[in-house]
């Protein structure tokens, strides 16, 4: 008889422990306190190995990418040789990644040591963040080593404060097939009208589109190129008061023109539903003859494993058009990396921070091409985008990546920006399969002003 | 000293015979708790808060049924609930339907017969998330090998865009539930027409009844406590519709595709509003809830026969 309550007793405490375990997550540490000091080597680490011993840990994704494998191995090589840090890079599928950035940022699990996130996810995720400025400045860094969108998606929204440090970001790019270009004797357009007309002219070009829109539903994919052109138009996604500023004459005249080059057939009646990897899949599979994406996508084009061999040796690339007397801003879109408060290890991953975003280790790395998995030509620094000896092994894309990146910006950064992009997302889609643009854009503001003031 | 009574031995070994039970069930109940029960509970309480994510890691000031009465007041939450109930009525019609005439088929013994039905459990065993990846490879435009079968089977079909038409892509959505669910019907529905006694259909042939009459007349009478049960497991998990809808379309064309756990999802994990889809996820509970019971009132009446 004794034994039954006290079974019971027992399992109530289990229990009661269980839920306390899970209700309670680990308290947060001050940066500054955390962080030795003293003499530093070339690349700004700690001599004397203070963290000798310390496993830290990284929440990221996306293992295989090149640029990702060649930090894991320089870092197993040669930073964990000086500092005898010991790095465990997790590889989350992407979509659980995002899920995880949240878990980690806003509830504070208190697994991982770094995270590294998407720049719209920076406003959200800067709650969970430590302040970088001070021991930047002690490291004798500076958020001025990058140009001015990456800075901005370090900031998160915060003018004052540096959460992050940029370690992966890039140009949006017009990509074409070269040798059309030059049989139709064309070179890039420099205004939309100009890239209308040259579209003109690539329809059915050897059989291919003109050119691979993303139109589809997916992560805000079919808003880059519209960003892209509504900035430039001297319009914006949301004005300074916060409220929507996209249904102007500029917006919807940049919105017309975007609707375009799908509603004049230019690009395939299929991309209405396309997202970024079926426009370049499209455009690797030799079926288009020109796409708007990234610049890391180069390192994909280029390379014979991956594409058609025909497409391979055929790959031109230039900045995104723009509008007729004004500056040019496109979307430089960026992958940040900061110290969680979380974590019981802030000395050893600021120690990583500064090695990992050190201009010297992304400029080995991007002169690297002794193995095709860890080949990369990404690079953030400014510094190394005009670097000529990496333009050289790089297509030459580092610079134009520079030049394009003076003017551009990043994605608003406000907490609301998930469901805006949502909104917005939606909003073109429904454009796509035919919508009217004013009015599509009128009730996404009208959404965009209800959810804002919520 | 505190004095203690201590129950006859009668008492005592009732209780031990009342309370071992329950003692074995311990794990497994402690199991449901945690993972079921407790998540319930927290979820109900946040629903009466106010709580996103990105602005606090605490659970705001309670808010009294605010968040419900936003959920009633939501368009994209009602198309949500529209897109659900479009997509269980066609997957559920679909999936019995094709399932049972799998199963009247392969109730013919053949030599074949055997192998089908292992056979046709593997669609089922295919993960959701990955039936949506294929699918929607298996459909792109240009490279897709069903894209390019349709339009030869049929070349009216050469126009559809069949994940860029709302009409076409929630019936992908539909069929590639379909294609996982109907053998796994055919397998459930066999199992009810094995049990039919064989005499009573040679007696209605003897009577003089075709095909179809002995079909509809006897068959399926007979089938349909078990087609019930079937038609109310199959409606209770394609309410909760989310992978395929995620991997094929994301919710598009326009939210043409967006099921009410994908709804819940994105408030919650994409929006970060926790208060929000707490609520939402509640409403989407109870409506399981009546087609859970729905169910075991079916299971009941089938047993009680």
């Amino acid at each position: 008889m004794r034994r039954t309550p006290r079974a019971v007793a027992a399992l109530g405490a289990a229990l009661a422990l269980l839920v306390s375990g899970c209700a309670a997550g680990p308290s947060e540490q001050d940066l500054l306190d955390a962080v030795a000091t003293g003499p530093t080597d070339e690349l700004g680490l700690l001599t004397g190995k203070p963290y000798d011993g310390t496993h830290i840990r990284l929440l990221s994704c996306c293992k295989t990418t090149a640029q990702f494998a060649a930090l894991q191995e320089k870092t197993e090589r040669e930073f964990t040789a000086k500092t005898g840090i010991t790095v465990e890079w997790a590889n989350i599928p992407y979509e659980s990644y995002l899920q995880k950035i949240v878990a980690e940022t806003a509830v504070g699990g208190g697994t991982y040591d770094l995270v590294v996130w998407p720049d719209a996810y920076g406003a959200s995720a800067k709650i969970g963040l430590q302040p970088l400025d001070e021991v930047m400045r002690r490291a004798d860094r500076s958020i001025d080593e990058f140009s001015p969108p990456f800075q901005q998606a370090a900031r998160a929204g915060d003018p004052d404060t540096v959460y992050g440090i940029p370690f992966r970001g890039f140009s949006y790019n017009l990509f074409y097939r070269k040798s059309e270009y030059e049989r139709l004797g064309m070179t890039p357009a420099a205004t939309w009208d100009e890239f209308t007309a040259q579209l003109r002219r690539l329809d059915g070009a050897d059989g291919r589109a003109a050119f691979a829109g993303q139109y589809g539903r997916g992560g805000g994919q079919n808003l880059f190129t519209w960003m892209s052109m509504l900035w430039s138009n001297g319009a914006d996604v949301l004005g300074p008061d916060g409220e929507p500023a996209f249904t102007t004459p500029e917006g919807i005249a940049a919105t017309e023109q975007y609707l375009a080059l799908l509603r004049d057939g230019y690009s395939p009646q299929a991309s209405t539903n396309w997202t970024e990897t079926d426009s370049t899949q499209s455009f690797e599979q030799n079926r288009t003859n020109s796409v708007f994406t990234w610049a890391w996508q180069m390192d994909d084009f280029s390379d014979p494993a991956k594409v058609q061999p025909e497409v391979a040796d055929d790959i031109g690339v230039a900045p995104l058009p723009g509008w007729e007397g004004k500056p040019t801003v496109t979307y430089g879109y960026t992958w940040l990396m900061g110290i969680l408060n979380t974590s019981e290890h802030q000395g050893a991953a600021w120690e990583y921070l500064k090695w990992v975003t050190n201009a010297d280790t992304e400029r080995d790395i991007a002169l690297d091409k002794s193995d095709p998995e860890t080949a990369t030509s990404v690079v953030v620094h400014t510094a190394n985008m005009l670097d000529a000896e990496v333009n050289a092994a790089n297509h030459e894309l580092p610079k134009l990546q520079e030049s394009a990146l003076r003017t551009a910006r990043t994605v608003p950064m406000t907490i609301d920006w998930p469901q805006i992009q949502d909104v917005l997302e939606v909003a073109i889609n429904e454009m796509a399969h035919g919508a009217d643009i004013r009015t599509e854009l009128t009730e996404a503001a009208d959404q965009i002003r209800t959810l804002t003031r919520r | 000293m505190v004095a203690t009574t201590v129950p006859p031995p009668r008492q005592r070994s009732r209780l031990r015979k009342h309370a071992v039970p329950y003692l074995h069930l311990a794990p497994a109940l402690l199991a449901v708790v945690l993972t079921t029960v407790y998540p319930l509970v927290s979820a109900l309480i946040t629903s009466f808060r106010h709580w996103r994510l990105n602005e606090t890691r605490e659970a705001g000031e309670f808010v009294g049924l605010e968040q419900y009465q936003r959920v009633f007041t939501d368009d994209t939450f009602f198309n949500s609930a529209l897109v659900t109930l479009q997509f269980t009525v066609i997957s559920v019609v679909l999936s019995v339907g094709l399932g049972l005439a799998i199963a009247l088929i392969l109730n013919n013994r053949t030599r074949l017969s055997a192998l089908t039905k292992a056979l046709l459990i593997l669609p089922f065993a295919v993960a959701p998330a990955l039936k949506g990846f294929s699918w929607r490879f298996m459909l792109n435009p240009d490279t897709g090998v069903y894209d390019q079968l349709l339009d030869t089977v049929l070349p009216f079909a050469d126009d559809i865009n069949w994940l860029g038409d709302p009409f076409w892509a929630l019936m992908v959505i539909a069929l590639t539930e379909v294609w996982g669910w109907a053998p796994l019907i055919a397998l459930m529905l066999l199992g009810g027409l094995n049990s039919i006694s064989p005499e009573v259909r040679e007696a209605a042939t003897i009577d003089g009844a075709n095909a179809w009459q002995r079909f509809w007349r006897v068959t399926f009478p007979l089938l349909r406590p078990l087609l019930l049960i079937v038609i109310f497991l199959k409606a209770v998990f394609s309410v909760k519709i989310f992978d395929q809808v995620v991997t094929t379309t994301g919710g598009g064309p326009g939210r043409a595709t967006e099921s009410l756990n994908f709804f819940a999802y994105s408030q919650g994990f994409t929006f970060l509003d926790i208060g929000y889809a707490s609520a939402v996820s509640w409403v989407i509970v109870l409506v399981l809830g009546v087609l859970a019971t729905l169910y075991l009132i079916a299971m009941a009446k089938q047993e009680a026969k």
